[in-house]
């Protein structure tokens, strides 16, 4: 069901690859698509180490890959060494215009690239719930999420905050959910936040060809929207239609 | 019981917002302990979109620093982009690259910090003001809105975490009035109600009420 604000503040399909890619094949193929967006930029691990016995701090960077942006930096394409990334952050325009921006990047990689086997496909969806306080600072998450940890309530006092993961197979697809919520602080003066991060994958039996990749893809997001909706309730459906 | 009591009077850090509430145990040295940390470790790990960052050590050129900071606006405005009409924050960017060009910032200012823009960001969803402000920097890298409606001006210096320097010159009955203050965001509205801010902010349906 599409919801006039989606809660969604990224979406992003990733396709790790059985065995790394070489830095000149990454550039050619971001140069076949490069016009399509705004920015590029090197896609960089920077790691920091202190020396103590010189009191100097090392910064060393190794390249990743190449991240391309669209001019409002929402479309996201990253060509990994280890994956393909495309990301969309928020405001989420639909499955119709993510899916293809994905797919077309998809082919120019293969074009670039050839024949890449896989060693996982993930699709992805964090939501992010902003529940508005009113003068309550006291938020019961069974309202808004059909999941929960609780606070024994022999405790007494409420909690402040919590992280959950449930890993589990989806029963379809060969497929696996990783489920991961919790408390997020609110980019949102008088809310509190809750993170509903929905990542679906699958790491076996993974197809070789690109429209049976697509159809996979497709039926994950199908999953998705069905494991999104089992999750939320009416209440926190009503603030995605405010 | 399943209810989380949120605190209200932390004043926001802008590095933290949007990001897992997440609080290290205290240290343990057996295997279950590391375990535990590893995996409280792997929730607060960006998603793969932002594992990796530019490759660019310090010093920055003016340049490199203007192009970094109107992506780190632009990214941060994505995590509360579903309160934001579509055409506001289009003009809000088009506002921010002309800010931020190249040609017409002083080489001796550094742009505004990441901390200045968050607050501004937060401070239109709580105003939920209808008129876009206009936007200017301070030479030490504050993020300026203004309003203007005739002759009555309202400034508000977007300071770190959650802080407004605000000044206001208005006529009322016909007596000029000026007023300035520092206040915490979250009474920004209130402190302004008998300016009546509704001349600057008027029209207010174009930022959705989340």
């Amino acid at each position: 069901m599409p919801y006039k604000r989606p809660p969604i503040t990224e979406a992003i399909i990733e396709l790790q690859f059985a065995r790394p890619s070489d830095q000149s094949t990454i550039e050619k193929a971001a140069r076949r698509i490069r016009e399509e967006y705004t920015f590029e930029d090197p896609d960089s691990a920077v790691n920091l180490s202190f020396d103590a016995s010189t009191n100097k701090t090392e910064v060393q960077t190794a390249w990743m890959g190449t991240r391309l942006s669209s001019s409002d930096r929402a479309d996201i394409l990253i060509f990994r060494t280890t994956a393909f990334v495309c990301s969309r952050l928020a405001p989420y325009g639909g499955w119709e215009a993510f899916r293809p921006r994905a797919a077309h990047a998809w082919d120019v990689w293969k074009r670039a690239a050839g024949p890449t086997p896989l060693a996982r496909i993930g699709v992805r969806y964090i939501n992010r719930i902003d529940v508005p306080l009113a003068g309550n600072v006291l938020i019961d998450v069974d309202h808004y999420l059909n999941l929960s940890t609780r606070s024994p309530e022999a405790l007494g006092e409420p909690m402040t905050a919590y992280t959950m993961q449930i890993v589990r197979p989806l029963g379809a697809d060969d497929c696996h959910l990783i489920l991961t919520s919790g408390t997020v602080a609110s980019p949102l003066i008088g809310f509190a936040s809750f993170a509903l991060d929905l990542d679906i994958f699958r790491a076996t039996n993974l197809p070789m060809r690109d429209d049976e990749l697509w159809a996979l893809i497709d039926r994950i997001r199908g999953h998705k929207n069905r494991v999104f909706e089992s999750c939320v309730t009416d209440r926190a459906r009503a603030l995605f239609d405010q | 019981m399943s209810a989380v009591q949120i605190p209200r009077a932390v004043r926001a850090d802008h590095a933290h917002l949007g990001r897992a509430v997440i609080q290290k145990p205290s240290a343990g040295v057996s295997g279950i302990s590391k375990e535990i940390a590893d995996r409280l470790k792997r929730f607060a790990e960006p998603s793969p979109t932002f594992l990796g960052s530019r490759n660019v050590s310090p010093p920055k050129s003016l340049e490199e620093q203007l192009y970094d900071g109107l992506a780190a606006f632009k990214v941060t405005t994505a995590t509360i982009a579903m309160h934001l009409e579509r055409e506001w924050r289009s003009r809000l960017f088009l506002q921010l690259d002309s800010l931020l060009a190249l040609d017409d910032w002083d080489v001796e200012d550094p742009p505004p910090s990441t901390g200045s823009f968050s607050t501004f960001l937060r401070m239109l969803i709580l105003l939920r003001p209808a008129r876009r402000p206009g936007l200017g920097a301070t030479n030490d890298g504050i993020l300026i809105a203004t309003w203007t409606s005739d002759d009555d001006r309202l400034t508000i210096d977007c300071l770190d975490k959650d802080i407004a320097r605000w000044h206001l010159a208005v006529t009322i009955e016909g007596e000029r009035e000026r007023a300035a203050g520092i206040t915490p965001l979250l009474r920004l509205n209130e402190v302004l109600l008998p300016y009546g801010p509704q001349r600057w902010f008027e029209h207010a349906h174009y930022v959705s009420s989340p």
